[in-house]
């Protein structure tokens, strides 16, 4: 999935009279459509992608109030989301080790990270067994409730 | 040496401290009941310690308490009622309950500092750190850590805020077993309010906390911010005004910027 191809599309709906715009290419369809919000004075686009980066896409504030679905992860990658709304910490101390690394093998009940939130801290276990392929969240940045932080590749 | 037998006349609990384990020494009583392999799952478990090896705060800090005078314990919860968007309030919870046991038995004027901490005179008498798991975004079990500073008369080191006990604000030891009867019951009652009235616990907990409409600095990973302490979400959150804006705080320390 070519993420520029995404912001490319992104960026014409949102600079033009147009409301949305479909693409498909190679099975992946991507719909990028405008949505208008009665609290704003403007415009905000909205992006429904098929395969999904979902991460990236949220990183930018231009697509942070989008909807996103995903309707086409691919079966073997689980996603480790947040039950809290929070911060995202991938050590338990700030001069400690990560919990993991991209590219690391873990089992279930493996400790991927904490999300605090006041003082409450939440330790998140993996409910699968596989390898951490993506990392989603930044540490120290703040987590929305059932945001996607880990990408595990189950076996 | 905790005395059960008085505690257990007083304790009037239905669920609280039913299932009750009394240790000597453990590293930290949230770890402990934390971990699931220690095979204590029954709601309302409390681990009460003498002494705490490496008894800790948020993010590692050190919790100091000198055996035997002051009440560390942790309590556990497993029901699935309390984890959902309103798991936060069990911050607010527990604080409450502290400061109302202290209120009811011993008169003593308490103040809440957000999220967690119960002072009285300005200085820190009891902390507070929730902890826990979750396997994915399934939340399992939560730790309720308390370290409250009972009869302990002298404190040394640094710390972030003063500390006190209560013999030290009344000027005599007091019965443990009668207070943590009194918390555990006042807990059992407040946390019975979650589902039913969060307003009230919000409402009691505000009253408490002289922050709110204050200018205060918020810091964080050594990053200050600074504005008025707004008014608290109904998910407990801060909420702190600035020059233009109204920003949602999810943890930070909290001074008074007057």
């Amino acid at each position: 999935m070519d993420l520029n191809l995404i912001k490319k599309l992104v960026k014409i709906v949102d600079t033009s009279e147009i409301t949305d715009l479909e693409v498909e290419e190679n099975g992946l369809r991507i719909k990028v459509a405008k949505k208008l919000r009665t609290f704003k004075t403007y415009e905000q686009p909205q992006v429904i992608i098929g395969n999904a980066p979902l991460q990236e896409t949220q990183e930018k504030n231009s697509l942070t109030e989008g909807t996103i679905s995903a309707t086409e992860k691919p079966a073997n990658v689980h996603e480790i989301k947040s039950p809290i709304v929070g911060t995202f910490y991938r050590a338990p101390a700030p001069d400690a080790d990560s919990y993991v690394q991209v590219g690391d093998t873990i089992s279930q009940g493996a400790v991927l990270c904490i999300v605090e939130a006041m003082k409450l801290m939440n330790e998140i276990e993996s409910d699968v067994s596989g390898k951490v392929i993506k990392i989603l969240a930044e540490n120290g940045k703040p987590v929305e409730y059932n945001q996607p932080l880990f990408l595990i590749q189950t076996s | 040496m905790f005395n059960f037998e008085s505690f257990d006349t007083k304790v009037d609990t239905e669920v609280i401290g039913r299932n009750f384990i009394y240790s000597e020494e453990v590293e930290s009583t949230n770890s402990f009941l934390l971990n699931k392999s220690n095979k204590f799952n029954s709601e309302g478990t409390i681990l009460l310690a003498e002494k705490q090896s490496k008894g800790r705060g948020r993010k590692e800090r050190v919790w100091y308490s000198a055996k035997g005078q002051n009440l560390t314990f942790s309590i556990l919860l497993t029901s699935k009622k309390y984890f959902g968007k309103k798991f936060n309030l069990l911050n607010f919870a527990t604080s409450l309950s502290v400061a109302f046991a202290l209120e009811n038995l011993f008169q003593l004027k308490t103040e809440l500092k957000w999220p967690n901490d119960v002072l009285v005179n300005g200085k820190k008498i009891c902390g507070i750190l929730l902890e826990s798991t979750s396997q994915g975004n399934k939340i399992e079990r939560v730790v309720i850590g308390i370290g409250l500073n009972v009869n302990q008369a002298l404190f040394q080191g640094n710390f972030n805020l003063e500390p006190t006990s209560i013999k030290l604000e009344l000027g005599e030891s007091v019965d443990r077993e009668k207070l943590l009867a009194e918390l555990l019951n006042t807990f059992e009652e407040i946390l019975q309010k979650m589902e039913s009235k969060p307003d009230e616990i919000m409402k009691d907990w505000k009253d408490r906390c002289n922050l709110i409409g204050e200018k205060i600095s918020v810091t964080e990973e050594g990053n200050t911010k600074y504005g008025i302490f707004e008014d608290l979400d109904e998910e407990g959150f801060l909420l702190l005004k600035t020059k233009n804006k109204i920003e949602k705080i999810h943890f930070g320390d909290l001074n008074s910027a007057q």
